[in-house]
C-alpha cells in the first residue's frame, strides 16, 4: 500500500475531478455508483478457525461499493474479472451512468481505477482524489463496510 | 471491564509523545477514544469477562516508538523480579494488525519469564500490548504505541528460492554465563518465510498464501521451557532471544526446538548446552 501514498497529477485522463464540496453534491442526487478501491486484508485460508481474526472496520462513503485492490498498477486476471463483472452490474450494464473512484488521500489507486474504467469506454467516470480523508475531514456521514464477494 | 485510570495516564502520554496526527499514516482518523473501544475489544475476545489489570512497573515492553523496518519490527516483553517467579503466561498483542494476537507465549519450569524477544509485523500505527498471567489466572496488561506502517504487505527481503532451500533450518547460540547460577541467554532463528498472505507476489500481481508458523515448542532436557502459539504478525524468519534456568546448571543438557507450521511441515532440531562451569 506504501507504494501508493505519494501526491498524485490533479487529473487523470477520461474523468472529470471531484472536490469534496462536489463529491458531496453529487452523492445527495443520488445517482452515482461510488467505488472505494482500498485493498482490505483477507483471512488467510490456513489460519486455525478458532485464530483471531479482526481486520480494523473500514467506513467509507454511504452506499460505496468496495472493490478492494482493483486501484493497483497492474491486476491479475482474476482481479481484472472481478472490476469489470461488479462494474457491469453496477451500472446495469449501461456506459453512461456515473461512477465515482476513491480511496484515501494522495493515493494513486483510485487514480489507477478511474483511468482503466475509462479507457473500459465508461462515458461518465468521476475521480474524487481526496477520498474519504477529504470526506473525513468534513465531518460528512460514513458506513460501515464489507467488500463485495 | 471499564479502563483503567492509570492506564489512560500512561496511554495518553505516549499519544502525546507520538503526535499521532502525522501524515503517511491511513489511520490519522484513530482516536484515542476509537484505540481505547479496540484494546476493550481485543481483551474481551481473548481474555474474556476475566480482570485485566494494569501491570504498572511490573512488566515492560522494549520496542522503539519509530520502527525502522515495519515488517521487522524487534519487541521484548519483561516483567519485572517480584512478579517473574509466578508467571505462566504471556501474550503479545498488536491492537491494529488483523491478525492482533501476534504471540502466546507458554512458559514452563525452566524458562526465566523475566524477558523474552522476538520481532513482528506491524501493519499500521498501534498500541502494542503485552499481557502476563499467572499460574493462578491473575493478568498484567502493559502498553506500548509503535510508528510502523505495512509490515503485514512488505514484500519478504529475502530471495524465494534461496529460503525455499533453507526452510526449516534453524540456528541456536547460547550466551556465555559469568556465574554458573545465571540462566543461560539463548538466541533462535527459524528459516521461514513466515509470509502473511497479504503480501504481493511482484510478478504475478497476486497475494503470496499464507504460510507460516503455528507452534514452536522449546525443550531443555525434556522439560519445556516455552510453546509458541503464533501466525501472521511474527517476521520472517522468526527470531527469539530467551533465557532458561536449569535445575542443575551444573550438568550438561540437550535443548530443543520443534516447529509445526500452517502448510503440516514439521521440523525439529536439537543443541548441545555444556554445563555452566565449562562454558
Amino acid at each position: 500500500m506504501d507504494d501508493y501514498r505519494a501526491p498524485t497529477p490533479e487529473t487523470v485522463a477520461g474523468a472529470a475531478v471531484l472536490d469534496t464540496g462536489a463529491a458531496h453534491k453529487l452523492w445527495h442526487i443520488g445517482e452515482a455508483v461510488w467505488i472505494d478501491v482500498l485493498p482490505a486484508p483477507h483471512r488467510p485460508a490456513n489460519l486455525p478457525p478458532s485464530a483471531l481474526w479482526m481486520p480494523l472496520p473500514r467506513h467509507n462513503i454511504p452506499g460505496t461499493l468496495w472493490l478492494p485492490d482493483i486501484g493497483r498498477g497492474l491486476l491479475s486476471s482474476e482481479l481484472e474479472g472481478y472490476f469489470r463483472r461488479h462494474l457491469e452490474a453496477a451500472t446495469k450494464g449501461s456506459r453512461d451512468i456515473p461512477v465515482v473512484f476513491y480511496c484515501l488521500a494522495d493515493c494513486w489507486m483510485s487514480w489507477n481505477a478511474a483511468k482503466r474504467a475509462a479507457s473500459w469506454g465508461y462515458k461518465q467516470i468521476y475521480w474524487y482524489p481526496d477520498g474519504i480523508d477529504g470526506w473525513n475531514a468534513a465531518k460528512l456521514p460514513t458506513a460501515n463496510a464489507e467488500p463485495a464477494p | 471491564m471499564g479502563m483503567m485510570p492509570g492506564m489512560r495516564g500512561r496511554a495518553l502520554l505516549c499519544l502525546l509523545f507520538a503526535g499521532w496526527m502525522l501524515p503517511g499514516s491511513a489511520q490519522a482518523e484513530r482516536t484515542e477514544e476509537l484505540r481505547m473501544a479496540r484494546w476493550a475489544d481485543l481483551r474481551h475476545a481473548i481474555f474474556g469477562d476475566r480482570t485485566v489489570e494494569d501491570a504498572g512497573d511490573l512488566v515492560a515492553i522494549d520496542a522503539p516508538a519509530r520502527a525502522e523496518d515495519a515488517a521487522i519490527v524487534p519487541v521484548a516483553i519483561r516483567v519485572a523480579e517480584t512478579l517473574a517467579p509466578e508467571i505462566r503466561g504471556l501474550y503479545l498483542v498488536i491492537d491494529d494488525n488483523p491478525s492482533p494476537l501476534a504471540a502466546h507465549f507458554v512458559l514452563g519450569p525452566v524458562a526465566d519469564s523475566r524477558e523474552i524477544a522476538t520481532r513482528v509485523r506491524i501493519d499500521d500505527y498501534t498500541y502494542v500490548h503485552a499481557v502476563a498471567e499467572t499460574a493462578d489466572g491473575r493478568l498484567y496488561a502493559t502498553a506500548r504505541f509503535i510508528k510502523a506502517a505495512g509490515g503485514c504487505s512488505a514484500p519478504a527481503g529475502k530471495d524465494q528460492a534461496l529460503a525455499l532451500e533453507r526452510l526449516g533450518k534453524m540456528k541456536l547460540t547460547i550466551a556465555e554465563r559469568s556465574r554458573p547460577d545465571d540462566p543461560a541467554k539463548v538466541k533462535l532463528l527459524i528459516s521461514h518465510p513466515n509470509n502473511s498472505g497479504l503480501q504481493i507476489d511482484q510478478v504475478t500481481r497476486n497475494y503470496i498464501p499464507a504460510d507460516f508458523m503455528q507452534t514452536l515448542d522449546v525443550i531443555y532436557n525434556g522439560q519445556a521451557v516455552f510453546r509458541l502459539e503464533s501466525d501472521i504478525a511474527i517476521s520472517e524468519d522468526p527470531s527469539f532471544e530467551f533465557s532458561l534456568r536449569p535445575s542443575d546448571p551444573a550438568t550438561a543438557g540437550v535443548i530443543k526446538a520443534e516447529v509445526f507450521d500452517s502448510n503440516q511441515r514439521h521440523f525439529s532440531q536439537s543443541w548441545p548446552v555444556p554445563a555452566a562451569a565449562q562454558l
